[in-house]
């Protein structure tokens, strides 16, 4: 078991963001060099030899102790997370008409509690012809099994994992997801999937910037039309409480309803109902 | 039976009460209907509330035994609520199972699903 600590790199915002949307992505932070040594190393092995790459020097260097990666797992798990001992890459055929199915990986559950991220990397840029993941924002909170969604085709507002290479995203592991139908033919698409784990209890750790008031942004933990798929103040409601809970402070989650804390109305006065760690 | 079908079969009903309907006549009939059974195609509808005319956030349709999950843009989708979808001839199978909507706070897939057919 590999442990890992770094500087935390998210703020607030971000924190708010991937709680109301079950995702963040990072846009090309890791290097082209380590980009092109990871496709390199993935085109001449098959993938019952992937577990050697964890064992690169080089890779764990410029991937899962990646400064900017590493420093987001590290905001929304905790000092001394735990690096990942499998992984896996999901080799993507282009062209591949047929998407694969929605579903959630198994042995997750839904809870406010995170615990581990599911982490993805793009060791090469992925384009949304290339048939890349796509995730429905904000399904962390949407119950059900990937026997209830399978059938599931289309859905309005879904997200789709494409960037430059170098692109990682942290992912809340119950997020809907699937691979998408891929419109051009070329290489086949690498993405590799791995696992990262809590070992330290919540605390609000991360960049906290001088001056900004977490309270006076309720909006940023609601998806908003069109994305949202319950009343958006249900959305609202839960994105609160996992930022909550991973500000260490769950106990001070007690919603009263209305326009109070953290509905958003838009213009007001000071809202009621703040908890009391986040009054500024 | 389709509308061709039915018409050849008043046809050799009104041959048979004139006395004039003949064994070729029959064959040239039964020739003219559906080679295999009528088949079922399947549209999926998730909307945002129970109602047939509220927005649809999901579809995927089943067209002659073959699935698609329509264009990528929604507002190419074909149909924007279930009721445009009951317009153009689908017909709901399945309404959204109500005992599964009574808690706010817990919501179970995408909620309202409807299921609609058409026959070929």
């Amino acid at each position: 078991m590999h442990i890992h600590d770094c500087q935390p790199t998210l703020t607030d915002l971000q924190v708010m963001e991937f709680c109301s949307r079950g995702y963040l992505a990072l846009e090309g932070v890791v290097d082209d060099e380590t980009n092109q040594r990871t496709v390199e190393y993935l085109n001449r092995r098959d993938d019952s030899e992937l577990l050697g790459l964890l064992t690169e020097e080089w890779f764990a260097e410029g991937v899962l102790r990646n400064p900017r990666a590493a420093g987001a797992a590290r905001s929304l798990l905790g000092a001394h997370f735990v690096l990942p001992h499998v992984i896996a890459n999901h080799r993507g055929k282009c062209p591949d008409p047929e998407p694969v199915a929605w579903h959630c990986d198994g042995y997750s559950w839904h809870t406010i509690e995170l615990k581990h991220l599911m982490m993805f990397y793009l060791p090469q840029a992925c384009t949304p012809d290339m048939g890349p993941t796509e995730f429905v924002p904000g399904s962390h909170f949407l119950g059900g099994t990937s026997h209830l969604v399978h059938h599931y085709g289309n859905i309005v507002g879904t997200a789709k994992a494409t960037g430059a290479a170098g692109t990682v995203l942290l992912t809340e592991p119950t997020l809907w997801h699937r691979r998408s139908r891929t419109r051009t033919s070329g290489p086949v698409r690498h993405l590799l999937k791995y696992h990262c784990w809590r070992q330290s209890p919540p605390v609000r750790d991360w960049v906290i910037e001088e001056g900004f008031d977490p309270a006076a942004h309720p909006e940023q933990l609601m998806m908003g039309a069109p994305l949202s798929y319950r009343r958006n103040v249900q959305d609202c409601h839960d994105a609160a409480e996992l930022f909550l809970w991973l500000c260490g402070r769950h106990d001070e989650f007690e919603p009263l309803g209305g326009p109070g804390w953290p509905c958003p109305v838009g213009p007001s006065l000071r809202q009621f109902g703040i908890p009391p760690s986040l009054q500024v | 039976m389709d509308r061709q079908a039915h018409q050849q079969l008043e046809q050799c009903i009104d041959e048979l009460k004139e006395g004039t309907l003949t064994e070729e006549r029959l064959h040239q009939a039964f020739g003219m209907a559906p080679a295999s059974a009528p088949r079922q195609d399947l549209l999926y509808l998730q909307a945002v509330t129970v109602g047939v005319d509220s927005q649809v956030l999901g579809m995927r349709v089943l067209i002659d035994g073959d699935f698609d999950d329509g264009p990528d843009e929604p507002e190419d989708w074909p149909y924007k609520s279930v009721l445009e979808a009951i317009r153009d001839g689908w017909r709901v199978i399945s309404f959204p199972n109500l005992a599964l909507l009574m808690d706010e706070s817990k919501t179970y897939g995408l909620g309202h699903e409807f299921i609609l057919e058409k026959w070929r």
